[in-house]
């Protein structure tokens, strides 16, 4: 390994190049996996990932690989990362599992079950636009096998 | 609603996203959800139907039983029947909790039933818990079942089988408040690929004989002062050893001393190290102790419980830091103290008790301290020997007092880095 610094590019889905440090973007266990078996080129394709979304997961790896921050602050800027719009945050969650970003699939799951947690059926599929196709009685046999549950 | 929210209800952000996901990701976020609230998604809608049932992993834990607080035993248990019954394949984790809820021991049979389903359904980590008063004898299924990758167990009673072939997948152990009873006259596991073993306030350890050549982590908290470690004489990987003792000590023999003594010499990838004061008085015992300067050569963490009104425990103290050249990280419990020890004080004072330099050492924590003069000289000596030192966090259980504050100041530091701490105790200080 060299000391000097590295640089990769990274070409999101919609032709976009991002020029990152080697050290950083090796948090992605993907990335790593084609810089150490030697098939990485001049540019990185990343298919799955549109410009918008890579723009979030750089700040993220950025401020993660900071040297010497505290706890608190990396907490407080998880926080802020997550509050952000729905479609947002699934692109994230399908970035962060293409790219296989452990730590990064964590912390947003954990939002995504935090909308979860503590709701009814009726709040959970207003939340998440999820369309009831079931039929009354169907819903009455789920809610009986269940009843532990839904008391 | 404010503007952005607005502009997203226009463009039409009314898409149920999250059913989309991939399987992977969805269980990955129910991971991070109560068994209650998972089993509700199963009602959403029909893509939602048995993404709970087919979920892997089954936590019925603390917050689980929670649910049954006020309610009726049978509730607790047809909740359970039904959660197995509708669950579809694989059950890789399995968590149970019965604390207080079962007490009789016509209960256990139930218990037994299903552990014997998840042992069948590919069980790789199982934690059960039961009520302290319990005596829950573990059933047969759980020493045959060869998938177990971690096991954790509290408050049962640990009976294996004879013959009993071990646990050959095992990677984890954890056993808290187990009684072990053995089969012939000793309780024999064999467990080639354990790596991490934790045997909390367990009963009968005496009987104990863990064949497991390739453990790493091994943090034992006993009550009685039997050490049982001649079974991890063989361990040549053990990278973390943690010896605690809660409990009146009933006597105290050579026998003892020189098994944990020849561990510790025969611990050559020894990396993290935490002996309480009954275990520093142990070994601290012998007037001449068998460590050569770098018989922990790999050790950067040393946590030690002293006494600082003991000229033995001080100086073995120092003859540990002195043996460990790659210390980074130093970590002292005031056990007792006491201010009129003049020969620990002129012992301190002098200058060859540590001679060499600590370059390594980076961070030094001293908890519980009280501020006697054997203390304030230990902090002096070790300020005094660290080039490399960048934290020194002492902390009290009394209010700060500023002569002692103003005392510290004035020490030497041998490292321009330093900084010094000195605070009232807070409960996360411990690192």
């Amino acid at each position: 390994m060299s000391s000097s610094t590295k640089f990769l590019t990274l070409k999101t889905n919609d032709k976009e190049e991002f020029v990152l440090d080697e050290a950083i973007a090796i948090r992605s266990q993907t990335i790593k996996n084609m810089v150490e078996d030697d098939c990485v080129s001049n540019v990185i394709p990343l298919p799955n990932v549109d410009s918008k979304t890579m723009i979030k997961v750089i700040e993220y790896w950025k401020k993660h690989s900071e040297e010497g921050i505290s706890k608190d602050k990396l907490m407080d800027f998880d926080k802020a990362f997550v509050k952000v719009d729905q479609s947002i945050l699934y692109a994230l969650i399908l970035a962060a599992n293409f790219l296989n970003d452990a730590e990064m699939l964590d912390m947003i799951c954990q939002e995504v079950a935090n909308r979860i947690k503590g709701k009814t059926p009726e709040e959970i599929r207003k939340e998440f636009n999820i369309e009831n196709d079931f039929t009354p009685e169907e819903e009455e046999e789920i809610r009986n096998e269940n009843v532990w549950a839904f008391e | 609603m404010n503007q952005d929210e607005t502009r997203c209800v226009i463009e039409g952000d009314s898409e149920d996203r999250i059913s989309g996901l991939p399987k992977n990701v969805i269980d990955h976020i129910l991971e991070f959800i109560p068994v209650k609230d998972a089993a509700r998604t199963s009602i959403l809608s029909r893509k939602w139907r048995y993404i709970w049932a087919t979920f892997p992993e089954l936590v019925l834990d603390n917050g689980f039983r929670q649910n049954f607080i006020g309610k009726l035993k049978s509730d607790f248990t047809e909740a359970v029947n039904c959660i197995l019954l509708l669950h579809m394949g694989d059950i890789v984790k399995f968590v149970l909790d019965t604390k207080g809820v079962f007490t009789a021991k016509s209960s256990y049979a139930i218990i037994d039933r299903w552990i014997l389903y998840v042992t069948r359904n590919g069980v790789k980590m199982l934690t059960l818990r039961t009520s302290n008063d319990d005596t829950y004898t573990l059933p047969l299924s759980i020493f045959n079942c060869s998938t177990l990758t971690y096991l954790e167990l509290s408050n049962c009673v640990f009976k294996p089988p004879n013959p009993f072939i071990g646990f050959q997948n095992l990677i984890a152990l954890h056993l808290k408040g187990t009684t072990f009873v053995p089969a012939t006259s000793f309780c024999v596991i064999k467990a080639p690929l354990l790596a991490k073993l934790d045997l909390i306030l367990c009963r009968g350890t005496q009987y104990l004989n863990i064949v497991s050549p390739g453990l790493k982590f091994l943090v034992f908290r006993d009550s009685h002062s039997y050490l049982v470690l001649d079974c991890f004489m063989n361990c040549k990987n053990i990278t973390l050893l943690k010896l605690e003792f809660n409990g009146v000590v009933d006597d105290r023999t050579n026998d003892k001393r020189s098994t944990l003594e020849k561990l510790l010499v025969s611990s050559p990838a020894l990396e993290v190290l935490r002996l309480d004061s009954f275990f520093v008085e142990l070994l601290s015992a012998r007037i001449v102790p068998n460590l050569q300067p770098s018989t922990l050569s790999c050790l950067w963490h040393l946590h030690l419980g002293v006494d600082f009104s003991k000229m033995c425990h001080i100086s073995y103290v120092l003859q540990l830091i002195k043996s460990s050249p790659n210390l980074r990280k130093l970590h002292i419990s005031v056990h007792a103290t006491s201010d009129d020890a003049e020969a620990i004080l002129k012992y301190l004072d002098t200058p060859s008790c540590l001679e060499q330099p600590l370059d390594k050492l980076e961070h030094v924590a001293i908890n519980c301290f009280s501020s006697s003069k054997a203390e304030l000289l230990f902090v002096k000596l070790l300020l005094s020997r660290s080039p490399s030192l960048l934290k020194m966090c002492i902390d009290q259980l009394a209010d700060i007092d500023i002569d002692i504050a103003l005392e510290l100041m004035r020490f030497p530091r041998a490292s321009p880095r330093a900084e010094l701490f000195y605070s009232r105790y807070k409960d996360n200080s411990v690192i």
